[in-house]
C-alpha cells in the first residue's frame, strides 16, 4: 500500500507530514500527480464531514469534489499540513451548510440513499435510531457534534472551523448531547448514557 | 453497553467516498483546464461549469430521463429567471419610489421656506409702515395743539392794534 502510494506520487517518500509538504510544493508548481495525492490523502475526512452532514452520498461527493477543486484553485495560499488540513475543514462544512440551506434538503431516512455500504460494527438498530435522533438536531449543532466525534476536534477548533464563538460551540454541543441523551433513554436500554 | 461519547464516535467514523472518487475529481479538474473557466462555489442542482463528471450525474437514468430531465431544468431556469427579473423590476421600482418621494419632499421643503420668507418680509413692510404712521400721527396732534383757535386770533389781533393805536 506504502510503496503504490510512493509510487503514483512520483516517488513523494518520508512522513506522511513531509508526504503532504512535499506535495503541497508540487501542487503549487501546478502538478497534477500532486494534487491527486493530496485528494487521497483528504478525501476520507472530506466526503466524511458531508456525508455525515447532508446524509445523502451523491450530494456530498459533490460537495467534496466541489472542495477539492477549489483547493486547486487555492493551492498557493496553503502554507502546511496543518493549514490543508483546517483549510479543508472549513471549506467543507461551509459548503455543506450552504447547500443544504440552499436545497432545504429534509432527509427523511425512507428516502436518503444509504451512504454506507460497510457493516456497521455496533449495534445496527441503535445506530439507526442515534442517526434519526442527529438528523432532528438543527444543522448547526450537527455540525458541531460532527466535527467534534468525526474529526475529535476541541471547542477553540470547532470555532474556528465554523467561525462561532467558543462558548457557542460549549452551549452548542452540550445542548445537542443533552437532547440525543433525553431522547435515547426512552427508547433504549443497555446503553449507558 | 457503552456510553454515548463512544457510540457518536463510531457512528461518525470516517468512511471512504464511492469507488472513482479521485479520477472524478481529477475529470473535472481536467474539464476546468480544458475550458479554462474559473471555479466557482455551487452545488448538486447548478450546472457544472467543470463539464467533469458529477455524483449527482452518474445517478441520473437514461437519455429519455434525460431528456425530461433538462425539460425540468429549463423550465427551472425560465421560472427562476422570471423571479430574478421580477425581483429586479420590485428593486427598480422601489429606488424610483423612493427618489421621487425624495424630491418631491426637498421641493416641499423649498416651497415651505419661500413662504414662510415671504411671510417674514409681509409682516416686517406692516411694521415698518405701522410705526411711520403713528409717527405722522404724533406730528399732526402736536401741530394741532400748537396752532390758535380763531377767537384767540382775533383776541391777538386785537391787542397788537391796540398797542400800535396807543
Amino acid at each position: 500500500m506504502r510503496n503504490q502510494y510512493v509510487d503514483q506520487c512520483g516517488g513523494l517518500d518520508g512522513s506522511v507530514e513531509g508526504r503532504q509538504t512535499e506535495a503541497l510544493a508540487r501542487l503549487a508548481e501546478g502538478e497534477p500527480r500532486a494534487f491527486a495525492c493530496v485528494v487521497r490523502e483528504h478525501q476520507a475526512m472530506v466526503y466524511s464531514l458531508a456525508v455525515h452532514f447532508l446524509r445523502d452520498a451523491a450530494l456530498a461527493e459533490d460537495v467534496a469534489q466541489e472542495v477539492f477543486l477549489q483547493l486547486y484553485e487555492n493551492c498557493r495560499a496553503i502554507r502546511s499540513a496543518d493549514h490543508l488540513r483546517s483549510w479543508l475543514r472549513k471549506v467543507t462544512v461551509h459548503r455543506a451548510l450552504d447547500c443544504l440551506r440552499r436545497k432545504r434538503i429534509s432527509v427523511p431516512l425512507e428516502n436518503t440513499p444509504e451512504p454506507y455500504s460497510t457493516a456497521t460494527v455496533g449495534d445496527p438498530w441503535l445506530e439507526d435510531k442515534l442517526w434519526r435522533l442527529v438528523l432532528t438536531l438543527p444543522e448547526k449543532w450537527r455540525m458541531v457534534v460532527i466535527l467534534r466525534y468525526q474529526e475529535d476536534l476541541g471547542y477553540q477548533e470547532i470555532a474556528e472551523v465554523m467561525k462561532i464563538p467558543v462558548n457557542t460551540v460549549k452551549s452548542s454541543l452540550e445542548r445537542a448531547l443533552a437532547i440525543l441523551r433525553k431522547k435515547l433513554e426512552h427508547s433504549t436500554v443497555g446503553v449507558k448514557l | 453497553m457503552r456510553p454515548l461519547d463512544e457510540e457518536l464516535r463510531e457512528l461518525f467514523r470516517r468512511k471512504e467516498p464511492p469507488a472513482g472518487f479521485e479520477e472524478r475529481v481529477l475529470a473535472r479538474l481536467a474539464g476546468h483546464g480544458q475550458r479554462g473557466l474559473a471555479l466557482q462555489p455551487g452545488c448538486h442542482d447548478r450546472k457544472d461549469p467543470l463539464g467533469g463528471p458529477r455524483a449527482s450525474q452518474a445517478l441520473t437514468p437514461g437519455p429519455q430521463s434525460r431528456s425530461v430531465l433538462s425539460v425540468l431544468t429549463s423550465f427551472w431556469t425560465q421560472k427562476t429567471r422570471k423571479i430574478v427579473l421580477a425581483r429586479w423590476l420590485a428593486a427598480a421600482a422601489a429606488c424610483v419610489l423612493i427618489i421621487a418621494g425624495v424630491v418631491r419632499y426637498r421641493h416641499e421643503q423649498r416651497m415651505r421656506a419661500q413662504a414662510e420668507q415671504a411671510s417674514r418680509q409681509a409682516i416686517m413692510a406692516l411694521q415698518f409702515a405701522g410705526t411711520q404712521l403713528d409717527m405722522a400721527l404724533q406730528q399732526a396732534n402736536q401741530a394741532e395743539a400748537e396752532a390758535l383757535s380763531p377767537l384767540q386770533h382775533l383776541q391777538h389781533l386785537e391787542v397788537i392794534f391796540n398797542e400800535r393805536n396807543r
